[in-house]
């Protein structure tokens, strides 16, 4: 049975007898015990949209280091051998015919025949305590290279961008599933109870090609999906009142429709009647603290400078500066997407030599300033960031069709590629994992994007092992069946 | 020829663990009922007769099945034969009870013999028994767990009591050895060195085993031992074996660490210059794991009804961890009621539990600055955009365990550091936007040198 009919038989089957015998005993029991407990404890608070009922188990399962997530997610995936992971080797080798080996038993999604070697196209410097290697595309990035781990040897199973970005963001390359925000909130909460606990936030252009499923709830309740922010205009569509309804009014109205909700709830019983009152009044709250929050006129111009972020434009600077004043009102989960970084080398925008320079200048800047100002204000300790694409670029150059390309461009690559994590219990200053003399394979201490997952909610207190949730008639794991917590980057 | 590629005698010999328990229990029972029937002088003879019988079956099977089993080798000979004669015995004496038994009214020697042959049997049963665990579980376990006078009495050595203090455990005894404990020994022992392997001592795993040296000295690499604990799980000869849980990557990372630092068997972990990766790996196995104030802190558990009333004032308060009653409190500036004095009041009930505050972004006054300091178990304290003068930091140094404060965005001054000097054990301070200058900020770094002070770019 498919997702979708499992769905909805799950929500029909509340109202079949066995159910109704069931509530019966439950809830003659439930009423009995509620008049014992006092009537202000039935349904205390707002327990069902704080503190999801985990089987008895209260989340963080240990102390945690990390209390919000930032994820700069780049879509398309950018090239390891021209920002990080720098392959001397591999220029000796530039021109020359790829080794049958390598390609033997490999899928790419564009390279044919035999591609040749492609040297890294940009500079490399050392930088940091630790002579860490940092591609010239990046000159802002180098002086906060003591605050963030580096991680080289990242691998993953799928080399398309939509089934890859969704491995990365819910723990499998077919959707359905809930994402890691949604896991996240689900089992922390939000820290404001004015703002979603899991918000998203894309730079122009184009949505990453996984779609909202990369942002979904999946099997979760729905009031755990996250909550997309648009780029201008209202940040989220139809926040502010029409002309000529007073917030008194939305109140009232709103209070009626929560009342009409609630009795539909108690007949038939759909968790998602109760998703939606509370989606309803989170929006009525939303519509004080969100225009108030996502304007970033309201900080001071050196700031907005540091970012390189401009009021009213739809850009990562003005993301990233939104992603700190978010965490700072603490939101969980701040997922940002950038987009564009596949660089083919089909034409100029896509290619190693014109468009992943642009690309570059993008967003140096603003992620080293959300660094900076996440630590000077002393988030960094408590705020996990994390940077990264989906796949890694092949060593090769790429040959679509068999014919040299007019740019230099990289396919995508499953085996190795780079990202980096900083704050919360990440050790700074240090690159974990190695790949080989040209960066086709990571060869000491590959990381796996299940691993990466289990790390991101071991610093949030939560053991990727024991946080489940039961649909389809087994557990489901944000990380499967599979993960390990990378110790070694963790302080 | 379904049998033809595996081990068939070995196949049917594992069922030795399974069958052995039926004769045990006949015999048993047969013994109870002759008991039963003595005392309550009820008839019982024709059931005693054949649990006797069907025992005696029983324990000829598990005999034949326990011969398979041991043909696979690897047990202590001397355990293995005890176990197997002693069985033997009790079997042939079993059916000889069983004749006895039905003689016994009728031949005047055999209602003499028959108590004493009972309990020769029961005496066999028991040793046999006794000898048939230890070569499952190791000699050791039964008593594994005794009283201490118990293990006395049974001839055990007082054990050495672990020593988890980095500064001073042994690298095979409280490291390595432990290791093997857990993972190696359940079938690496004296009563069932499989592959005739040990990995008791240092004699034994120095000796190898039947394949030859498992360990060389300086090239784990190249030693057995590695090898066969770092195999894909699926190999055949991965270790361990039967399905038993594996070793973990920090176990086989300090494994391989012990072999390529020269095979130290009497060394201190100290002694060979543990890597900071090393150190943080034996935290896996116990050793040197750092307690935190929070870790070590033990509280009552948290009365339900005083954390609702406070959830009432609009605060939010939660427990950090599922495994602790420490507990984090903010309260948010969207908040329509500003934050009095009188609340604060009422957050005392919970003051020994709540080791993380944040007030930032609301005005503070004096009252409640000093309320503040009465939290005696803050470890952090997040005060930014309070309008805190040097004088609200005053009660702060009563924070005897704070390690994290942020005050940053405040009028605090040079003249505040006479206070933030005295909090000993601060190990962050943030104090961007604040009035400090760079010769105070040099001058508060001097007198707590371990404090980390964040005071913007630049």
């Amino acid at each position: 049975m498919d997702l979708f009919n499992e769905a909805r038989k799950r929500k029909l089957e509340y109202v079949t007898r066995r159910h109704f015998l069931k509530k019966c005993s439950t809830g003659l029991g439930g009423i009995a015990l509620a008049s014992l407990i006092g009537p202000q404890n039935v349904f205390a608070g707002q327990r069902h949209l704080e503190q999801p009922d985990l089987g008895g188990l209260h989340l963080p399962h240990h102390l945690p280091k990390a209390k919000r997530v930032i994820y700069l997610h780049m879509a398309g995936a950018p090239s390891q051998l021209e920002l990080f992971d720098y392959k001397p080797e591999l220029q000796k080798l530039d021109g020359l015919d790829c080794p049958q080996s390598l390609l033997e038993g490999k899928r790419f999604a564009f390279i044919q025949g035999t591609p040749k070697m492609l040297g890294p196209q940009v500079n490399f410097g050392r930088y940091g305590q630790a002579g860490t290697y940092v591609s010239d595309l990046l000159p802002n990035f180098r002086t906060i290279v003591d605050d963030v781990a580096i991680i080289k040897s990242m691998h993953t199973d799928e080399f398309n961008h939509a089934p890859a970005q969704l491995l990365v963001q819910t723990g499998s390359p077919r959707t359905g599933r809930p994402s890691m925000g949604a896991w996240v909130t689900y089992g922390l909460g939000s820290e404001n109870e004015n703002l979603p606990g899991y918000m998203v936030l894309v730079s122009g252009g184009k949505n990453p090609s996984a779609g909202k499923n990369a942002w979904g709830s999946g099997f979760l309740p729905s009031e755990y999906q996250g909550v997309q922010c648009r780029n201008s205009g209202d940040p989220i569509l139809y926040v502010s009142n029409p002309n000529g309804m007073s917030r008194d009014i939305r109140k009232k109205s709103l209070k009626a429709i929560n009342a009409i909700n609630e009795a539909q709830y108690k007949e038939f019983n759909d968790d998602e009647t109760m998703s939606r009152i509370s989606q309803y009044e989170m929006a009525f709250k939303m519509q004080v603290s969100v225009p108030d929050i996502m304007d970033v006129s309201k900080e001071p111009e050196y700031i907005r400078e540091m970012y390189g972020a401009k009021q009213g434009e739809a850009s990562f600077a003005n993301n990233c500066l939104l992603a700190r004043r978010l965490v700072e009102q603490g939101v969980r989960f701040v997922q940002l997407y950038d987009w564009g970084w596949d660089m083919h080398g089909t034409n100029k925008a896509s290619s190693l030599d014109v468009g992943l320079h642009r690309k570059c200048r993008q967003i140096d800047k603003p992620m080293t300033a959300l660094i900076q100002d996440l630590k000077q204000r002393g988030l960094l300790d408590d705020t996990l960031v994390v940077w990264g694409g989906e796949f890694g670029r092949t060593p090769m150059r790429e040959n679509r069709g068999g014919f040299e390309m007019p740019f230099h461009g990289r396919d995508h690559h499953t085996e190795a590629y780079t990202i980096w994590m900083a704050g919360a219990g990440v050790k700074g200053g240090i690159t974990h994992g190695e790949t080989d003399q040209i960066g086709f394979y990571g060869i000491k201490d590959r990381v796996h994007v299940h691993d990466l997952q289990a790390t991101i909610l071991n610093q949030l207190g939560i053991n990727h092992e024991k946080f489940t949730y039961n649909f389809q008639g087994r557990n489901f794991r944000l990380t499967d069946v599979h993960g390990h917590v990378i110790k070694d980057i963790l302080s | 020829m379904l049998f033809l590629e595996t081990n068939t005698i070995q196949f049917f010999g594992r069922f030795h663990a399974l069958i052995v328990h039926l004769p045990i229990g006949f015999i048993i029972i047969a013994v109870l009922f002759e008991g039963l029937a003595w005392k309550k002088k009820i008839d019982l003879k024709a059931a005693i007769s054949y649990a006797f019988l069907v025992g005696g079956f029983a324990a000829v099977l598990a005999v034949v099945l326990g011969l398979m089993l041991a043909n696979d080798g690897g047990y202590n000979e001397t355990a293995l034969g005890l176990h197997k004669w002693t069985a033997i015995a009790m079997t042939v004496l079993t059916f000889l009870l069983y004749g006895v038994n039905r003689k016994k009214n009728t031949q005047i020697w055999a209602k003499k013999s028959y108590p004493v042959l009972m309990g020769l049997v029961v005496v066999l049963l028991s040793v046999a028994g006794h000898y048939g665990g230890n070569l499952t579980h190791g000699s050791t376990y039964l008593f594994e767990h005794a009283p201490r006078p118990l293990q006395a009495l049974a001839g055990i050595a007082p054990k050495r009591e672990r020593v988890t203090n980095i500064e001073t455990a042994l690298v095979f005894e409280d490291a390595i050895s432990f290791i093997f404990e857990k993972k190696c020994n359940v079938c690496h022992n004296s009563d069932k060195a499989k592959g005739d392997l040990l990995l008791t001592d240092k004699a034994s795993i120095l000796n190898g085993g039947s394949g030859g040296a498992v360990v060389v000295a300086g090239a784990a690499k190249k030693s057995e031992l590695y090898k066969r604990v770092t195999l894909d799980k699926t190999h055949k000869k991965f270790m361990p074996t039967e399905g038993r849980t594996p070793l973990t990557k920090e176990e086989t990372f300090l494994l391989e660490w012990w072999i390529d630092s020269g095979l130290s068997f009497d060394k201190k972990i100290k002694d060979l210059k543990p890597s900071e990766k090393v150190i943080a790996y034996l935290q896996s196995i116990g050793i040197g794991v750092k307690t935190t104030f929070i870790d070590a802190l033990k509280l009552a558990k948290v009365n339900e009804e005083d954390v609702d009333a406070i959830r009432a004032l609009r605060f939010q308060v939660n427990t950090i961890s599922n495994s602790s009653e420490v507990m984090e409190l903010s309260y948010s500036p969207y908040n329509k009621e500003p934050l009095t004095a009188d609340k604060m009041e009422a957050l005392l009930k919970l003051k020994t539990h709540i080791t993380w505050l944040n007030l930032s972004n609301l005005p503070l006054n004096t009252t409640i600055f000093s309320k503040i300091g009465t939290f005696e178990n803050l470890t952090e304290l997040r005060l930014s955009h309070t309008k805190m003068t040097d004088q609200a930091l005053k009660p702060l140094t009563k924070l005897k365990h704070l390690e994290y404060l942020n005050v940053y965005g405040n009028p605090i001054t040079d003249a505040g550091i006479e206070y933030l000097q005295q909090m000993k054990n601060l190990k962050k301070l943030y104090v961007w936007k604040t009035e400090l200058t760079k010769a105070g900020i040099e001058k508060l770094k001097a007198a707590l040198p371990q404090l980390d002070v964040i005071s913007g770019l630049d």
